[in-house]
């Protein structure tokens, strides 16, 4: 096969969408008779609501209808778990009792005519709650509740391997660090919404999610209906990062809503209803052990996590994935403990675990290879694993040398002198660091649908599957794919996503669409090409002479040609006139894989190599310069890919120097729950990034051989600029972010 | 958002009556602040007074200094020649301050108006002596790290949230206003801003419905020697965790007059006498300097969070007076 | 309610909503406008930015009352064709990523152009910083700012 397409900087098919503000995200459906919700959220972080008045905002203009605990209808059992093929956000529906388990919980939905008619309305809802209920919303104020969770999908949180204890206490170097990385939000810039319709016993769902199949399942069960009368549609979203998997709240209160108007209802989050309602990324204080040899093998390892949850539920942020299988540590422990706090129940965020995990591990690798007088890099060379050995299988492809070769080559590390504050610019440090960036490889599962038809200007290829585009290009990636395959060019194909109708798909996280759904689309296309084949054979007295059999007849720039003379050859619109429909269409799908099989292990990795500035005086800290360089087995689409990448890198500049979701420990509210509080990059923290990867397929991971890049780029990156503070400096910040106080007061 | 009545203002005369009706009237200007607020309902005005259309919008050269009108925009104010010429000070900070597109919107007038951004203050649900009086200050207790700590009282600990005014404290502004008979007066910015003692909600010296039409900056051959440095969490669109405003007069090496003053870090814009007293008459280097930042924070006190803000707005200080000394003139 | 004139994108409308409402949700919800996003209501973000009178402003705290008369032009209307140099540039660039915050970026960006037709990243990050991206593409929209200054006459 000669590749054309695969792997090239192809343009994004929704770019011009995207810039003419014609990409439709789930609030911008026009439904007749849209009524709009609002949502009351608590001013208490616990107890009970002693009383609810609602009579002042039923009376307001344009009020059509207020629910609460008092009158909300009541709901069916949601699943919860990911393999039951769809989460409630959380397991209690929403407006169930008088319980307030957090700050911001929802207490009533207000629905009006118009938007400022609800808003208003909503501020007339008087809510009593009892006072003086004990709540908790640090960890150190609720040290009676630490408890050891449960397995996070299906891996033990708590394990040992060989002897650390023995081997760390013997070895000739030690280290014994503690590191923390504050409460983060995903905080995606399309707040999440929701219309919802009904006609006769049908659901509608307009959604801002990364789940259309997650929401159909967790509506039906809610509201009792077979999945096919629950449709869910979602062309575009506007971000998430892991944010909009699971079925909110808000959602399903606006589905109940408007069955009981008859009308249809939508409901967008305040930005602070985001920052406080849908889950966030858990604090974790992460202590780690570490001893080594005197020439860097490091000989033991114990990785200690907590973590906090929900009150009533769980959501572990499984910091220690990484530090387990990384580096070559035979003996090697991990525990996690986890208290329970008055906060909504945490959720995924871009690269859930991995992102303190790698913080914390490779800031303690920095540590120790100060502690040895060793390169950083070299210290992980020594250490490089080629067996994943918490499953003792091999990795099945893994590049990561040659990513720190050319990060070091591409960056000009070899000219770094270790020494901390030993180079100077004026008034300024400057400091260098480095990281390992690294992620599993997983393969949720999708079926993709294909179909090949004749229109007036030739054929035209539709690929389609229920998956959603939140931004990662998918709706590019499948159009490539696609086209590839049938020998088309790109205008001849278009992608259809993020509808309930078209075929299952995975959740859009997990980095695993792409690995799910490519190879579904081009194992598609291949039983169409087979189907042309026959076609041609079945043709091939009109075009070839006497020959009958598919085997003689080859694809040729987009035809179906002799094999013996490919100058002979006919057109897909002419093969399908002779079929005895007017299309093809072939369906096929990808078996799920959660980081390994029976054989191999599947990770991705990549090295960071990243430039600080800092202005010791009053502790302000730049990023310069970044180099980044991946290995995620073959890359399918390159600007996308790029994007993810330095989406990616962009979060991880956020967590090292400014992300934090405060909470007040006396009241129990996040005190900075909006974007001037809760602070993102912005144009002028982010400097230019040089992006790069490897490109060595994994074809034991999935026929086209790519794994997933959606995450990987915000691994390593907070602990490489940490390192390279340190470098600058010669002050090394174990708390996230790196603020001026904290390097004013180390 | 409560409902509101809305009025578009012809004349200053026209536009104090209106807001002189019913308590519940407040003039707005850019609304950058006034909208965010009431859609909070940390503000639930009845009426707005649109005061855009009244003829206070021009920067005009004067022989005793620049009148600027007070619906001039912050982002026009920062690029004015002038102003950038022999007042830099005030066009860096206008430049450091909140970007581009609310400068576009902010007036002159609406930013020395700037409410804090105390979290306490924005969110209904707290207790805020300064939002409603006697309720308490959640701030004290809680999560403080942007906090004040000059001019702090057991009422209020809120920030200043402005550089504007820290630029224009440190070049003895004066404001120029109309009130309801008719009268006018200037009042000197450093008289302005009322500490919040026992009374935060009680911010300026303003009467109710007293427009503010002008600001003047005097004549100062000093303000061409000038310069704002501002810290903070992010490279920008944040506000200061610390900020300075410094002018600086010498003769050969000898400091002959110094004005100083401090934003993120005071309840009003802080206009530090000590710190200028121990500038004067010494030496332009490192140790008059930090002499000077210990003087000016010698009365900070600081909250559970903050205790940091004292090193580093003396650092602040020392770096923006660094800075300036390092630039040629 | 009460009734309110102005023009958008080249057109007179006429809306009769309540005076408080913002000109964001009059542009989505009334003139079904929506490539004009909402992402905090409150000024903070960007998202709902549009030209009013020709000045870049956050429409979400502009409440409809203080636009009578006056022109708005929002991403749909920045050019006749689609082709204002910004959007050519945003997609030669691969600038958008989700594209939620895109419209409010450009809108930006556009009256930035007008006033420093020539500008250097350093202004482009000063200009630009307001307005926040999530999916991080600040690297992109810099090169396309200064390849669509590259095509303006001048």
């Amino acid at each position: 096969m000669t590749t054309t397409l695969i792997g090239s900087p192809v343009n994004r098919v929704d770019g011009r969408k995207k810039v003419t503000g014609a990409a439709q995200y789930a609030s911008e459906f026009v439904l007749g008779e849209m009524t709009h919700g609002v949502l009351v959220s608590s001013s208490a972080a616990g107890g009970k609501i002693r009383n609810i008045d609602t009579a002042e905002a039923k009376q307001a203009p344009g009020v059509l209808l207020v629910l609460t605990h008092k009158n909300a209808p009541h709901l069916g059992k949601m699943p919860n778990d990911m393999m039951a093929g769809g989460v409630a956000a959380e397991a209690r529906p929403p407006l169930s009792d008088d319980q307030i388990l957090h700050n911001g919980q929802y207490v009533a939905m207000v629905v009006a005519e118009t938007l400022e008619q609800a808003r208003y309305a909503a501020s007339l809802v008087k809510v009593d709650y009892t006072k003086g209920e004990r709540f908790a919303v640090a960890i150190e104020d609720a040290e009676d509740t630490r408890y050891k969770p449960g397995d996070f999908m299906g891996q033990p949180l708590t394990f040992e391997r060989g002897h650390w204890k023995k081997e760390f206490e013997k070895a000739d170097v030690r280290l014994d660090a503690t590191y923390s990385t504050p409460t983060e939000h995903p905080c995606a810039l399309e707040p999440h919404a929701t219309i919802a319709s009904w006609s006769d016993d049908t659901l509608t769902v307009y959604n801002a999610t990364q789940w259309v199949k997650g929401d159909q399942t967790v509506l039906s069960a809610a509201f009792d209906l077979k999945p096919e009368k629950v449709h869910i549609i979602c062309p575009f979203t506007g971000g998430m990062f892991g944010s909009k998997g699971a079925t909110a709240a808000h959602t399903i209160l606006a589905a109940a809503a408007a069955r009981q108007l008859k009308r249809p209802v939508k409901c967008i989050l305040t930005r602070p209803q985001v920052l406080t309602d849908v889950g966030h990324r858990s604090e974790t204080i992460q202590r780690f052990q570490i001893g080594a040899t005197r020439d860097g093998k490091i000989t033991a390892m114990r990785h200690h996590v907590t973590t906090h949850t929900s009150l009533k539920e769980e959501f572990p942020e499984p910091a220690s994935i990484s530090s387990r299988m990384l580096y070559n540590i035979e003996n090697y422990a991990t525990e996690h403990d986890m208290v329970r706090l008055n906060v909504v129940k945490p959720s995924w965020m871009r690269a859930p675990g991995e992102m303190p995990g790698q913080y914390a591990q490779e800031s303690a690798l920095d540590e120790l290879a100060y502690e040895l007088a060793m390169d950083p890099v070299d210290l992980r060379r020594r250490n490089h694993a080629t067996i994943d050995l918490t499953t003792n299988k091999p990795f099945s492809s893994n590049h990561l040398l040659e990513c720190y070769d050319r990060g070091a080559e591409r960056f000009g590390w070899s000219a770094r002198n270790p020494l901390p504050r030993s180079m100077p610019d004026g008034n300024e440090l400057i400091g260098w660091g480095m990281a390992t960036a690294t992620y599993p490889g997983y393969l949720m599962g999708a079926a993709v649908n294909v179909r090949l038809e004749s229109d007036s200007s030739g054929v035209h290829a539709t690929v389609s599957t229920a998956g959603t585009d939140v931004g990662t290009g998918m709706y590019t990636m499948l159009t490539l794919v696609t086209a590839e395959a049938l020998g088309l060019p790109l205008e001849r194909v278009t992608a259809k996503l993020g509808d309930s109708d078209l075929l299952q798909c995975a959740v859009a996280g997990g980095s695993n669409l792409t690995a799910s759904t490519a190879p579904a689309a081009t194992d598609a296309c291949t039983e169409i090409k087979h189907e042309l084949l026959k076609l041609a054979a079945d043709a091939a007295d009109g075009f070839t002479g006497a020959h009958k059999h598919a085997n003689e007849f080859i694809f040729n720039n987009g035809r179906v040609a002799h094999r013996s003379d490919p100058a002979r050859s006919i057109g897909y619109a002419e093969l399908l006139s002779l079929n005895k429909h007017p299309f093809l269409e072939a369906q096929a799908q990808t078996k799920p894989i959660f980081g390994h099989n029976d054989e191999y292990s599947f990770h991705s990795s990549g090295a960071h190599f990243v430039e600080v500035r800092v202005t010791p005086a009053i502790g302000r800290v730049r990023v310069s310069r970044i180099v980044s360089v991946f290995d995620c087995g073959r890359i399918l689409s390159a600007k996308t890919a790029r994007s993810q990448f330095m989406g990616g890198i962009v979060f991880g500049i956020g967590a090292a120097l400014m992300e934090e979701l405060t909470y007040d420990r006396a009241h129990g509210q996040p005190v900075n729950a909006d974007l001037a509080g809760y602070l993102v990059p912005v144009h002028a923290d982010i400097p230019e990034m040089d992006i790069s990867w490897i490109d060595e397929p994994d074809y034991n991971f999935n026929s086209i051989g790519c794994r997933g890049i959606g995450e990987i780029g915000i691994t390593g990156v907070p602990a490489a600029i940490a390192n390279a503070v340190y470098h600058a400096t010669g002050k090394r910040v174990r708390d996230l972010p790196i603020t001026p106080d904290k390097l004013l007061a180390t | 958002m409560h409902p509101f009545e809305y009025v578009e203002a012809t004349d200053p005369a026209a536009a104090i009556h209106a807001a002189g009706e019913g308590a519940q009237s407040v003039f707005f200007a850019g609304g950058t602040t006034l909208i965010d607020l009431m859609k909070l309902d940390v503000m639930t005005p009845a009426k707005l007074v649109d005061v855009n259309h009244l003829p206070f919008s021009s920067i005009e050269e004067q022989p005793d200094g620049i009148l600027i009108g007070a619906n001039v925009r912050n982002s026009d104010l920062a690029h004015h020649a002038t102003i950038r010429e022999q007042y830099p000070v005030l066009s860096e900070a206008l430049l450091a301050g909140a970007s581009a597109q609310l400068r576009n919107m902010a007036s002159t007038g609406g930013n020395l108006l700037q409410r804090t951004r105390c979290t306490y203050f924005r969110d209904i649900n707290s207790a805020c002596n300064k939002r409603q009086p006697g309720s308490g200050c959640d701030a004290i207790t809680g999560v403080n790290r942007m906090h004040a700590i000059l001019g702090t009282s057991d009422y209020c600990i809120a920030t200043h949230p402005s550089d504007m005014c820290v630029a224009l404290v440190a070049l003895d502004a004066v404001i120029h206003t109309q009130m309801h008979n008719g009268t006018k007066r200037q009042i000197p910015i450093t008289e302005f801003y009322l500490l919040p003692g026992e009374t935060p909600e009680r911010e300026t010296v303003l009467n109710r419905a007293e427009l503010i039409t002008h600001v003047h900056l005097p004549a100062n051959p000093m303000a061409r020697r000038s310069h704002y440095l501002k810290v903070r969490d992010r490279a920008s669109y944040e506000f200061a965790l610390a900020s300075a405003a410094v002018a600086l007069e010498t003769k050969g090496q000898t400091i002959t007059r110094a004005s100083v003053a401090l934003g993120g870090v005071g309840t009003v814009p802080w206009r530090s006498k000590e710190a200028e007293a121990a500038l004067t008459g010494k030496p332009a280097e490192r140790v008059t300097f930090e002499a000077a930042a210990d003087a000016a924070l010698a009365p900070a006190k600081p909250q559970h969070h903050n205790a940091f803000k004292i090193e580093l707005a003396k650092r602040t200080l020392v770096l923006a007076l660094e800075e300036l000394m390092a630039r040629s003139f | 309610m009460a009734r309110f004139a102005f023009e958008v994108n080249g057109r007179q409308e006429s809306v009769d909503v309540s005076p408080d409402t913002p000109l964001l949700w009059v542009l989505r919800d009334s003139l079904n406008l929506t490539g004009t996003k909402y992402g905090c209501g409150i000024a903070q973000c960007g998202c709902c930015t549009v030209h009013i009178d020709g000045e870049a402003v956050r429409s979400c705290v502009m409440p409809v009352s203080a636009v009578v008369g006056k022109k708005i032009v929002t991403i749909e209307g920045l050019s006749t064709d689609r082709g204002h140099p910004l959007q050519r540039a945003w997609i030669a660039q691969q600038v958008p990523q989700c594209g939620y915050c895109q419209s409010g970026q450009i809108m930006t960006a556009a009256a930035f152009l007008k006033k420093t037709p020539k500008p250097t990243a350093t202004q482009v990050d000063a200009a630009m910083s307001n307005n926040i991206c999530r999916c991080g593409t600040a690297q992109r929209m810099r090169a396309a700012i200064i390849e669509a200054a590259g095509m303006l006459p001048g």
